[in-house]
């Protein structure tokens, strides 16, 4: 308690007092009133760069947060636009290539092997009739915030679709563009779906081609295709498999060449 | 009317400059304002005993908002950041109560 007495008794600064009963008063009245004004002056802008700062804080998130949007879409457009240019960079020297070896017999014969395996790597673009199955986020189930949203498609959902069509019997598959290989990863980070480190938005249109009625029946009647209709009757996911004649699976945006090398005896 | 006026210019010019204060400084300016805001109530009750010293004030002003400012820097180095300028608020805030207090019975003799 005697702490508590201590700062309720020495409330204002015993300075005052010491300095009232010394007769010693240095400086002029002028210079004294000058200083206690700058002092004032200084205490009146430390109140409102306070005040300012304070206020601005909450909007100052906000802004970062535009901004870093703003950073991430200008960033999305740039490879968007680079992709682009890759792809036809990319033709171009396909077209040279395969009219370099067509010059020669044993050259015919690469180009054919090349078409055929470009296809499994997915290094060229494809065409041809097939089937699209979309997947759809449902209208949000979640009552209570903080409940997770079932009506929500996640990754291992993409994933069942493009196994199914894969054991379906399909040759190329794509998900909103992607072509998926066997290095695409598909995952999920932070809610969004990932497919080849690509975030997607929904819907989710995975592409696949081969034989449009073949393929759809398979897919249907298959486990994964069951498995998503059960999806879609329980939780109101939108889920939806449809034929075309005319479908079109672009390339993967890189190719990276992985070479096999002999383990050394050291 | 010289220290208002002061007081005055100090508000307009922080109004007009809106200084962008380094994030360094943020956590400890609301600290150093509430020792400043306590140097200056001790200030007004002096000038009203009629012991007031420009000097006085000027040294206690600085020296109140370089302390808590330290003090709770000091904390924060040790992890106790929070605690501390709890600590300091309670004690600057106990004090303006009281000089507030004492300026009341001063002015409205009540």
């Amino acid at each position: 308690m005697s702490l508590l007495r201590r700062i309720v008794d020495d409330a204002v600064d015993p300075g005052y007092a010491q300095a009232t009963t010394s007769v010693r008063r240095r400086g002029s009245p002028r210079s004294r009133r000058g200083t206690l004004a700058l002092t004032l002056l200084l205490l009146g802008a430390l109140l409102t760069a306070t005040v300012i700062q304070v206020r601005l804080g909450a909007s100052g998130v906000e802004r970062a947060r535009t901004e870093l949007l703003k950073r991430v879409e200008a960033a999305t457009a740039a490879t968007d636009r680079l992709a682009e240019g890759l792809d036809e960079t990319r033709q171009s020297v396909q077209q040279l290539r395969a009219s370099a070896l067509d010059a020669t017999d044993e050259g015919r014969r690469v180009n054919e092997v090349l078409a055929s395996l470009g296809v499994v790597a997915g290094v060229t673009e494809v065409q041809g009739p097939g089937v699209t199955v979309t997947l759809d986020d449902g209208p949000p189930s979640r009552t209570k915030p903080g409940e997770p949203d079932l009506a929500r498609v996640l990754d291992r959902d993409v994933q069942q679709a493009v196994n199914g069509l894969f054991a379906a019997g399909a040759e190329v598959v794509s998900v909103n563009g992607q072509r998926i290989t066997t290095l695409s990863p598909i995952r999920s980070a932070g809610g969004a779906v990932l497919v080849g480190y690509r975030p997607l938005t929904p819907p989710y249109t995975v592409t696949a081609l081969g034989d449009p009625r073949r393929l759809a029946a398979a897919f249907t009647e298959g486990p994964d295709g069951r498995a998503l209709l059960a999806l879609a009757q329980t939780y109101g996911i939108g889920f939806d498999v449809q034929t075309s004649d005319q479908l079109e699976v672009p390339a993967v945006d890189s190719v990276t060449l992985r070479y096999a090398e002999p383990e050394r005896d050291s | 009317m010289i220290a208002v006026l002061g007081l005055i210019a100090g508000i307009v010019l922080g109004l007009v400059l809106q200084p962008t204060i380094p994030l360094w400084m943020q956590p400890y300016l609301p600290i150093a304002v509430v020792a400043a805001l306590d140097a200056v109530f001790g200030a007004f009750r002096a000038y009203l005993d009629g012991t007031f010293d420009e000097r006085v004030f000027v040294i206690s002003f600085i020296g109140n908002v370089l302390v808590a400012a330290l003090v709770v820097f000091l904390g924060d180095q040790l992890g106790v950041g929070s605690q501390l300028s709890t600590g300091v608020v309670v004690v600057l805030s106990i004090r303006i109560f009281v000089n507030a207090a004492a300026i009341r019975r001063h002015l409205f003799h009540a």
